[in-house]
């Protein structure tokens, strides 16, 4: 009998410290943290500043007060709050809901491709390349026609399906140290030996005698030549070069392609210019391709990263990388930038963020 | 009874987590208010001239100004026209597109977005990097947020700047102090923030808000973007 009483006094005294202690417990719970848009606070300014705080919230929320007759008009769904908030007053101000959603109709609008670097480099991307099919070239339309989809949510394509023939677009690591810091974006880091400069990207056209990727023609020369290239999967690719141009046969004719990495010729046009890759070594530059002269001709190379070229021909893809707009062929990343007042651009050297 | 000594043990430790914060309920009731104000508004435009420290591309730290306008028409409108040290930029919303158009560079970005406005300035931001201005402030959840995220939260007085007076609010965490001015008048809309981030070379970025028009018509053109010449739609690559 005297141990029963000494239980039911434990479990008044306890339901009486529960009572007590329930406000408190709400009170610690209200202050903590919770899922959040990173807006405001420790981990925050997200949506007007950029931060370098990481998002590390939990996951959860805890309910919300909304008015009973929520404001579809508003501009912001209506306020909300915490109904753990013992300070909570009733809401009063919330106009009612009266208008119509006044949806427009949506026009069918292009929509901006969304791309990313490869993630990895250059050994990996020659595996990638395959012939240099026109084809291939489909994917680097900058402007994709994604029609409007039912899902209204943000469609990143993160696929790395922009290939204008990666064999021939990766990039040589620069053999020069930079100085400057990295402009960090996406999880890459993108070093240029010069500042960002921007102008407007215009395809430049070598002459008469060039023609740019896709160009079509129903036959060719007597004086062009046939080059062999072995391809990364040791076929050997036939090319037929003319005064600058790599052909393609096709079932009508002949298109045009890019330079063919490791294909040699003896000759390339005049007009072709010499670029400095580092202090002492020179390549020359012909309409988008990159040229190193030994004693067989001219060898047409990857391009390397830190190297400024004057133009840049048809084909390139106008990227928003952060603050910056580069051009990207294939794989590689070229940086507007201002030489001695001129218009130039150079080669960016893009590695994943380690 | 051994239950009831262990529990009793707890309850100093409980007292403290309730003193972690120190929120004082006029600013919070404020902060409310203008969430509650501002939560009711159909359509609203305003201006903004922030300020805002960054490191630039030499690794010295620079200070940007840049005057902003804003439209909202809820719930699924906003158009956004920046000027400044950040170029010449702006933002159209309607609904189920939103465009980035860069006046200095003329070209544009547009991408689906989701169907409201905070949706959308969540989405982007998380996507993509894009920044709008004052966007903290715009959040339904803004009150939770300050209680969440900082640890003192102060009603420092009634303030005046200029002729108008103002609420003052501050609040303040390991890494960042914040301070609001909120117009003590009919609508308690906010005036102007403050954002210090702390360290040996404190940051700030300021935002003063001007011209409020609230609840006004708003055609649909206002919030739709219509290339201009030789304009160039171009790709974007995602900040994650």
């Amino acid at each position: 009998m005297l141990k029963s009483s000494s239980s039911l006094l434990n479990i008044a005294l306890l339901t009486l410290l529960f009572i007590f202690m329930a406000p408190l417990e709400m009170e610690a719970q209200r202050m903590g943290h919770r899922a959040s848009r990173g807006q405001m606070g420790r981990s925050s300014m997200k949506a007007s500043r950029p931060s370098s705080q990481p998002a590390a919230r939990p996951s959860s929320r805890p309910s919300t007060t909304r008015p009973s007759n929520s404001n579809r008009s508003s501009i912001n769904g209506g306020y909300q709050k915490s109904t753990t908030r013992n300070n909570a007053r009733p809401s009063t101000g919330q106009a009612t809901g009266t208008r119509q959603s006044n949806r427009a109709v949506t026009t069918d609008r292009s929509t901006s491709k969304v791309t990313r670097p490869a993630n990895t480099r250059e050994t990996s991307n020659r595996g990638q390349g395959g012939g240099n099919r026109v084809s291939d070239r489909s994917n680097n339309r900058v402007n994709v026609d994604n029609s409007r989809r039912g899902n209204t949510n943000i469609n990143i394509d993160n696929s790395r399906t922009v290939n204008v023939n990666r064999r021939n677009t990766y990039v040589r690591t620069s053999p020069r140290v930079y100085v400057r810091p990295p402009y960090v974006w996406g999880g890459f880091h993108f070093y240029c030996h010069s500042p960002y400069y921007w102008h407007p990207y215009r395809p430049y056209y070598w002459g008469p005698v060039w023609h740019p990727w896709g160009f079509f023609v129903a036959t060719l020369a007597t004086t062009a030549i046939i080059v062999s290239v072995t391809s990364d999967t040791g076929n050997q690719e036939e090319y037929h070069y003319e005064e600058g141009n790599y052909y393609l046969k096709t079932e009508d004719g002949f298109e045009v392609v890019q330079a063919p990495v490791g294909a040699t010729v003896q000759d390339i046009p005049e007009t072709a210019q010499k670029v400095e890759v580092t202090e002492n070594t020179y390549n020359y530059y012909y309409g988008g391709a990159y040229y190193e002269k030994n004693a067989e001709g001219y060898t047409v190379v990857p391009a390397t990263a830190g190297t400024i070229v004057p133009h840049l021909p048809e084909g390139g893809e106008e990227v928003k990388v952060g603050d910056r707009t580069y051009i990207k062929f294939g794989e590689t990343y070229y940086q507007p930038i201002k030489v001695d007042g001129k218009d130039m651009y150079e080669i960016v050297e893009v590695q994943p963020e380690s | 009874m051994k239950c009831f000594l262990i529990l009793l043990l707890w309850l100093p430790l409980l007292g403290l987590s309730q003193d972690q914060k120190d929120i004082d309920p006029v600013a919070i009731s404020l902060i409310d208010k203008m969430g509650r104000v501002i939560g009711s508004l159909e359509t609203c435009s305003f201006d903004l001239a922030t300020v805002h420290d960054e490191a630039n591309e030499d690794g010295l730290l620079e200070r940007t100004f840049e005057n902003h306008q804003v439209y909202f028409r809820g719930p699924d409108r906003m158009a956004v026209r920046s000027r400044g040290g950040e170029g010449n930029k702006g933002y159209w919303y309607n609904g189920s597109l939103l465009t980035w158009y860069s006046y200095d560079e003329n070209n544009y970005i547009t991408l689906p977005v989701p169907e409201t406005i905070i949706k959308t300035i969540d989405s982007v931001n998380a996507t993509f990097g894009f920044r709008f201005p004052a966007a903290d402030l715009f959040y339904p959840s803004f009150g939770d947020d300050i209680m969440e995220e900082f640890d003192r939260v102060k009603f420092a007085g009634i303030k005046k700047m200029g002729e108008v007076d103002y609420f003052h609010i501050i609040a303040e965490n390991d890494t960042y102090n914040f301070q609001l001015w909120i117009e003590n008048g009919a609508y308690y809309l906010p005036k102007k923030y403050l954002v210090i981030r702390k360290g040996a070379v404190p940051l700030i970025e300021e935002g003063t808000f001007g011209n409020w028009i609230t609840n006004t018509s708003m055609p649909d053109e206002i919030f739709e973007f219509t290339p201009p010449k030789n304009a160039v739609l171009i790709s974007i690559m995602p900040k994650q």
